[in-house]
């Protein structure tokens, strides 16, 4: 037997956009994405060839799935346009369906079904038609049938419709709830309880049946996880928070002493299913990036910095003339030479006099546009303070200035700056 | 932020309306304006349906507001939160210290029942 999967990228765009996922298959349910359900089932009914036909990128579910030795059976690929219906579908890939029977797995994500149950016998029986349809999927066989017989017991089958994180959450906690029927990911030497390798569980962390975690995954003191939860691979969770009845996905963070009931977790993003309302958790203690309101000091503190500046240059005016007579080499004349031109352009307006120097904002990791967007300056605030400016310590200088300028404390740290001797 | 006293119940229930977000950046006005709001009467409501964006900052300066009511007798009560606001107080279980309400009328209508206990 062969089996065709049809997957129209735009039936399930809304599962993309909500799991950040390149394919819809590559969505995990319980640590597992969608293809490898699929897979399992058309090998448990008996499939040796199984071509995954799609409209959008199929480039991300071949990285994954290969040519499909991991699975003992051959994967090909194929594209189709978003009108072509199952028909066109079918004379599109003639020579992959003509020769056998082929069960044609059509718009669906997951297949409700028992790793224990015969589906080769009975869809070697079965006559050529539809099995099941839900209106967004459906699950059909084409070929004459390969035995003469009478169609045996139908085995558990049926498709759950996937349309919102709610349907998303439901069949993922009954998929937990039915560990058994399925083929699912981590070491399980009991029921119900499913643990991925370089897990670490601190002294006094609980962990409460049904439960499944994936891989590197640091489970804090005091930490509750469980009962009906599922935890991705690269997740942390802090010190005495509790996890219960929550998906927490790949790359997620829970910081100390919260509680996420009834949640899904990507990321920094914690979604209410029942709700479809998101969190975004900024930092540990839910900081999220400051919106400061506009304000008059900008043009004050411009205006100072330039008069300030001005003043600098008449004053240091000659003895920069004469430092440029002596011989080079003197750390100072160096200084000097290289700050006395940027003066101009505090004047000019697009530098500061005091601030954060010559770091590239624009190319930092930070996401606050405060900081990214601050000027660079002539002096350094870790000059100013004589704090040794490392590479590491540059951003936190920088938060720290752009968080606390005022124009008098701009005065006191270019005195300071001026007075330094490592400076001038 | 706006805010007013309800006198239709009979007692004096401050009512102040919350901003869309409170966090670092405004959430020391609110600190500073609730001192004002507690000198005229130890029952309010933040009334938080414009509220979309509260940080650990503006979660701090109401948890701190409502400590001043409890010291006067007094109580804070929530109304309205959107989803997004009601997941805060959820996960990180400031929703056991709050009395939190469908929308303003409620949480007038749960003073005047506490009172008349």
């Amino acid at each position: 037997m062969k089996s065709l999967f049809i997957v129209r990228k735009s039936e399930h765009a809304w599962i993309c956009r909500q799991f950040s996922a390149e394919h819809p298959l590559l969505v995990t349910l319980c640590n597992k994405p969608f293809i490898e359900f699929l897979l399992d089932f058309a090998i448990l009914a008996g499939a040796d060839a199984i071509r995954i036909v799609s409209d959008g990128q199929t480039a991300p579910i071949e990285a994954y799935c290969g040519n499909g030795s991991r699975w003992g059976i051959d994967i090909s690929y194929a594209h189709m346009r978003p009108e072509d219906d199952r028909e066109r579908i079918m004379e599109k890939n003639s020579r992959f369906c003509s020769e056998d029977r082929v069960l044609i797995i059509e718009g669906v994500l997951f297949i409700e079904h028992d790793k224990h149950a015969d589906y080769r016998s009975w869809l070697s029986a079965l006559p050529e038609g539809g099995i099941v349809d839900i209106g967004s999927g459906s699950l059909s066989i084409s070929g004459e049938p390969t035995k003469d017989m009478a169609v045996p017991f139908r085995p558990l089958i049926s498709i759950p419709a996937i349309e919102c994180v709610n349907d998303y959450f439901s069949l993922s906690a009954a998929t937990l709830g039915a560990g058994t029927r399925y083929i699912l990911p981590g070491y399980c030497n009991e029921p119900d309880c499913f643990i991925g390798r370089n897990v670490v569980i601190q002294k006094g962390a609980e962990i409460r049946k049904p439960v499944m975690i994936g891989n590197n995954v640091q489970i804090m003191t005091g930490a509750v996880i469980g009962p009906a939860t599922i935890i991705g691979s690269n997740v942390i969770v802090d010190r005495e928070s509790t996890v219960k009845g929550s998906i927490l996905l790949d790359n997620t963070f829970i910081g100390e002493q919260l509680e996420v009931d009834r949640k899904i977790g990507e990321g920094n993003r914690l979604t209410d299913p029942a709700s479809g309302a998101t969190l975004m958790m900024e930092d540990p203690h839910l900081m999220s990036a400051i919106h400061q309101p506009a304000d008059a000091s900008g043009l004050l503190r411009q205006l100072v910095h330039s008069l300030a500046a001005t003043a600098l240059v008449l004053l240091l005016a000659l003895p920069w003339l004469a430092l440029r007579m002596l011989p080079a080499g003197r750390s100072n004349r160096n200084i000097i030479i290289e700050r006395y031109p940027l003066l101009f352009r505090v004047i000019r307006g697009s530098m500061r006099l005091i601030g954060s120097r010559g770091k590239d904002r624009k190319n930092s990791e930070t996401p606050d546009m405060h900081i990214r967007q601050a000027k660079p300056s002539v002096f350094g605030y870790a000059e100013a303070e004589q704090w040794p400016e490392t590479d590491s310590d540059a951003l936190i200088v920088d938060h720290y200035y752009t968080r606390h300028a005022s124009p008098l404390k701009d005065i006191g740290l270019a005195i300071k700056a001026l007075i330094n001797p490592k400076t001038f | 932020m706006e805010f007013r006293i309800d006198t239709s119940t009979g007692m004096n229930i401050g009512i102040a309306v919350l901003p869309g977000r409170i966090d670092a950046a405004n959430s020391p006005l609110l600190q500073q304006a609730f001192p004002e709001w507690l000198k005229k009467t130890s029952n309010l409501v933040f009334d938080c349906r414009q509220l979309d964006l509260l940080d650990s900052s503006g979660l701090g300066v109401i948890v701190s507001c409502l400590r001043k009511t409890i010291e006067r007798q007094g109580d804070l009560k929530l109304a309205a939160l959107s989803n997004r606001v009601a997941i805060l107080f959820e996960l990180t279980k400031a929703k056991r210290l709050f009395s939190i309400h469908p929308d303003t009328g409620a949480a007038i209508r749960a003073f005047s029942s506490e009172n008349k206990e």
